[in-house]
């Protein structure tokens, strides 16, 4: 018996030998091992049902176990007769599963679909990333695992990979690429393309050289731009192609690297497109264009995703937040020795009209104050929603009548158990505590310190998971989910958000905005952070939730409704913090589907403003925002502005074919689709805004759009607009706006003096097209 | 134009009509229904609108709480949950309204057979309800069409249909003058 | 998911529109005064939805009320300020 001690780098199924391990050693071998690991999962129905089920599983091939048990069931109170199918194979387990399912459909079915990594975390302890032993016999069956770290250290360790980075020297989608660039440890490489027409010349020498360059580095982790989309595909076709073999990128090499077809689906009233996804053995692969949330938190969160969710690196790169915090919720369930239902079958509890009124609210959203304010504080529940689920134990299964040690949810005629707890706050704490933990330390650091970077990835990654959390508690299909509980966390969260208002108020301050889990609020002669300290223990005393200052604003602006000048609009912000950094929120360099240069404008103006140091001094900025406006509308209008910052991307909501009056993104997916290009709902269409019709050309059409067809016009009212947006705060309206730009403004005149307008200049539109 | 729905215990009921008409067909028949006695509304189609039910009854100047009170609502987001919410609904004389019976199995990460198999099962349900009290189910037309069969199934397992069309608007414009 | 009612702001409107033909009939001016009310209870949304009223348009009129008594309480104090000064 021989002990090794490293990372546990990759784990899945294999027919031959049931689950495999990758092991990334203390040594520095990377060692394919394998695990005897048999799977078992479970069938509830009539007695005579499971007697015929028996008898089939007993007369099929797959070697099997079976056995009479009992197990809890979550929305049960008394224990479930099951019968306990044990495959000895565990990648024969899903099929065997397909089948049993069709045959009898009438039966519940439970730990059913479990991913493997999951089913081993659970009876190990261990999970990919993190550091463990394991004991090996002489025919490199692994017999035991151990676990040398949790998921939830601070600092976890760092597996030592080898990283190896390909890409296209352009977007395929664009233009073809002329040749592969490779980065790996100190070497680069660049292998070129050439037509398809001239194969022979290049595929060969190509495939050699890459197959040599994967053999001498011997990557851990391929990270690859379009690698899902465009790269691996086309390498893999290739290869097929013009050696009858294929391309090494598998360390595994019995096996092909694994396919899962793109997709297209709704979530939150969005759709939301999936590329199809390349999935190595042995080796990993990401491809940074196709991974979820890559461009905030990389491959450090990604991670730490694996971490806490024991889902493998290519798995927790792909998917939403959602499936990673199920996957934790089916993690504690395993542990517990709960079920995990097949199908979702939890059933509302019938309501009144009357309480359904009540019940079928979200969180408060108020209208702020609209215009400017100085000296305001941001304070912020942590994680509103997941820490009440875990401070009031809101759990499926602990939502349900009145019993004694049950309290009442404020609003409802719900009530909840605390005596034990329930299954989501258990899977949540370890999560929320590291993600305080995270905060404070994260706070405590200079901001020059290396760490920095890292742990804001891993706060990020935690925050997605708990963002989603609560969404997933009234997801239609989510295992562990309950609408009741859905509406209990939302009731808390009014309240809570009410008792902060009044604690506000009895303090002294003004309420100026309340969003959810946030409140802005004003206190003359109380613009430091230590002053605001009483305000927030009293909040967090009452309400029994973490609480934490977001900061205090030198200045903050609540935009207003552009259809109701009264109101102001909930989500359209911008301020700066007393340290001098910048928050906004809604305002057009936000949206995607602002172009570059628009939204760079935006930014240059709220710098400016930024360099004011008080509400007093910000009059004194607006000369200088107009010239700044004037000389974007000049640059604009003189067609000195390169055409990829006037870029529009918009998300296509639907087939090109199912418009029926087609948005500016529709018209030009239906220009791709012309020249062969097909897009898929939820994918973003590029494309510039054009004089005449159809109005707009997708920019990855391939000829080049013509820079005299651009519609300046346009993007000089959208110019126009997102000055207005910062600026009419500050008092100059849209109107004003016009007039300062047009009028000469070089004697820095202030508005609000006797403002000189030149009726006989040309107005706006005019210069702007001319 | 009359729309109340003539709906009689013992008998399953069904309301084919563009989606517009359903809804304010709809809120009527809970409306009389609720001022009457208690009424089970089992909603597929995440559509039942509360307030309007109220506005309805406003109009017919009763005691509003008491009324809502009698409504008794529970929703299904998946065809799972439909089949679990029928299985559960204890059979009583109370009419009970289906709205949207058919919106939880346009779903089509289940597969067809698997629909229609979980759609068999709630047709027996319905039956077994509808021998006690009025059933009236829901579906607002146009369906998509691959689930055509499904509303097959449906029609026919009905003792009643009731099937309406939204009135052809006359073209032309008449001056006034 | 929930949410299954319209939204307040859904509601508003809704009741904004039942009143379009009182409102088709006023006289220009007084339309616009009707839009301002409308226009002041639009600030109180988050209230009303918290206040899960059955009939939501009682709630807005209060609104519409608590607005017009905060511009007498201001203008009162124009008044008496103009007045002592």
């Amino acid at each position: 018996m021989v002990e090794y001690s490293g990372w546990l780098l990759d784990l899945y199924a294999d027919p031959q030998d049931g689950l495999v391990l990758w092991l990334l050693g203390d040594d520095g071998e990377r060692r394919r091992l394998r695990q005897p690991f048999p799977v078992t999962f479970y069938a509830a129905g009539p007695f005579p049902r499971l007697r015929l089920l028996w008898h089939a599983l007993q007369a099929q091939p797959v070697a099997v176990s079976l056995a009479r048990t009992e197990h809890r069931d979550l929305f049960q109170d008394e224990p479930v007769t099951v019968l306990a199918v044990r495959v000895q194979n565990p990648a024969q387990q899903p099929r065997l599963f397909a089948q049993m399912a069709e045959n009898f459909p009438d039966l519940t079915y439970y730990d059913a679909d479990i991913p493997l990594a999951l089913r081993h975390a659970a009876l190990h302890g261990t999970f990919p990333m993190g550091r463990c032993r394991v004991s090996v016999d002489e025919q490199g069956w692994v017999q035991e695992m151990t676990p040398l770290e949790t998921p939830w250290e601070l600092d976890p360790s760092q597996p030592p990979l080898r990283l190896m980075a390909i890409k296209p020297d352009c977007n395929p989608q664009h233009a073809p690429p002329a040749a592969l660039e490779i980065q790996c440890e100190n070497a680069g490489y660049r292998l070129p393309l050439g037509e398809l027409k001239e194969a022979q010349k290049w595929m060969r020498p190509l495939l050699v050289n890459l197959a040599a360059i994967l053999r001498r580095h011997d990557p851990d982790l391929i990270l690859t731009c379009w690698g899902d989309t465009w790269l691996m595909p086309y390498l893999l076709r290739l290869s097929r192609r013009v050696t009858g073999r294929p391309l090494p990128l598998n360390r595994e090499t019995r096996r092909q690297a694994a396919f899962r077809p793109e997709r297209s689906y709704f979530s939150y009233g969005q759709v939301i497109h999936r590329g199809r996804q390349v999935h190595l053995f042995g080796r990993l692969h990401i491809d940074s264009f196709n991974a979820v949330l890559f461009h905030d938190y990389g491959l450090e969160g990604v991670m730490e995703l694996s971490r806490v969710t024991a889902l493998p690196l290519q798995t927790t790169a792909r998917v939403s937040p959602g499936t990673g915090i199920s996957s934790m919720q089916i993690l504690t369930a395993l542990r517990l020795g709960v079920l995990v239902p097949w199908h979702k079958q939890q059933v509302e509890r019938p309501k009144t009209a009357l309480e359904l009124i009540h019940a079928d609210q979200g969180g408060l959203v108020y209208q702020p104050l609209p215009g400017l304010h100085r000296d305001v504080a941001e304070v912020d529940f942590i994680s509103m929603y997941p820490s009440i689920m875990a401070r009031f134990n809101i759990s499926p299964e602990t939502v349900g009548e009145q019993r004694p040690g049950a309290q009442r949810v404020p609003e409802l005629d719900l009530w909840l158990d605390q005596e034990s707890p329930g299954l989501v706050p258990q899977t949540l704490t370890p999560l929320l505590e590291k993600r305080v933990a995270l905060k404070h330390r994260l706070a405590e650091l200079p901001r020059w310190h290396p760490h920095r970077k890292a742990y804001k990835a891993r706060a990020s990654a935690h925050k997605w998971l708990l963002v989603t959390c609560f969404g997933y508690l009234g997801y239609k299909n989510a295992r562990f989910g309950r609408i009741e509980a859905h509406e209990s966390v939302t009731a808390y969260g009014r309240e809570a958000l009410l008792r902060a208002k009044e604690i506000a108020e009895e303090l002294g301050y003004t309420v100026l905005h309340m969003y959810v889990d946030g409140l802005w609020v004003y206190k003359p002669g109380c613009a430091s952070v230590s002053s605001t300290q009483p305000l927030l223990d009293e909040i967090a005393q009452r309400t029994g939730l973490p609480v934490a200052l977001e900061g205090i604003y030198r200045w903050v602006a609540f935009l207003r409704s552009r259809g109701n000048q009264r109101v102001a609009v909930a989500n359209r912000y911008f301020g700066f913090f007393q340290d001098g950094t910048l928050k906004l929120r809604g305002i057009e360099a936000r949206r995607q589907d602002t172009p570059a240069f628009i939204a760079q404008l935006q930014l240059d103006l709220l710098d400016l403003l930024g360099r004011a140091r008080s509400a007093e001094e910000l009059p004194e900025c607006l000369p200088e925002a107009v010239r700044l406006v004037q000389r974007g509308l000049n640059t604009l209008r003189l067609g000195r502005v390169p055409l990829a910052q006037l870029l529009v991307a918009q998300k296509l909501s639907r087939q090109v074919e199912a418009y029926r009056v087609p948005s500016p993104a529709g018209r030009a997916a239906a220009q791709l689709q012309v020249v062969g290009k097909i897009l898929k709902p939820g994918q973003h269409v590029r494309f510039l805004y054009t004089l005449g019709e159809p109005g707009v050309y997708a920019w990855d059409l391939p000829q080049p759009p013509n820079p005299k067809a651009v519609d300046l016009k346009r993007y000089a009212e959208l110019l126009m607009r997102a000055a207005v947006s910062v600026l009419e705060p500050l008092g100059m309206g849209e109107g004003e706006l016009r007039d300062w730009v047009s009028a000469n403004v070089t004697r820095g005149g202030l508005p609000g003096m006797a403002v000189v307008s030149y009726p006989w200049l040309p107005r706006l539109a005019a210069v702007a097209g001319s | 134009m009359d729309t109340s729905l003539d709906l009689r215990a013992g008998r399953l009921s069904l309301l084919l009509a563009p989606r517009n008409l359903v809804h304010s067909m709809v809120i009527t028949c809970i409306a009389r229904l609720a001022l009457e006695g208690t009424v089970w509304v089992l909603d597929g189609g995440n559509c039942f609108a509360a307030r309007q039910v109220a506005r309805t009854l406003r109009c017919q100047g009763s005691a509003l709480e008491d009324a809502l009170e009698r409504i008794r609502l529970a929703r299904a987001f998946t065809c799972y949950q439909m089949v679990a919410l029928l299985a559960e609904t204890p059979p009583s004389p109370a009419p009970i309204l289906v709205l949207e019976l058919l919106a939880t199995f346009q779903d089509e990460n289940v597969s067809l057979a698997e629909r229609q198999r979980l759609l068999g099962q709630s047709l027996a349900y319905l039956r077994r309800l509808s021998s006690r009290a009025a059933v009236l189910v829901t579906a607002s037309l146009p369906l998509e069409r691959q689930i055509g069969c499904l509303l097959q199934d449906l029609e026919e397992a009905a003792d009643q249909v009731w099937r309406f069309e939204n009135p052809v608007v006359a073209t032309a414009q008449y001056r006034l003058f | 998911m929930g949410r299954t009612l319209a939204s307040i702001t859904q509601e508003f409107f809704h009741e904004q529109q039942a009143l379009a033909r009182f409102r088709r009939a006023l006289r220009r001016s007084d339309q616009l005064v009707l839009d301002d009310l409308f226009a002041a209870a639009q600030q109180h949304l988050a209230a009303a939805a918290y206040a899960a009223h059955v009939l939501p348009f009682e709630v807005f009129l209060l609104a519409m009320l608590l607005e017009e008594h905060k511009e007498v309480q201001r203008l009162r104090r124009l008044v008496e300020e103009n007045r002592d000064g």
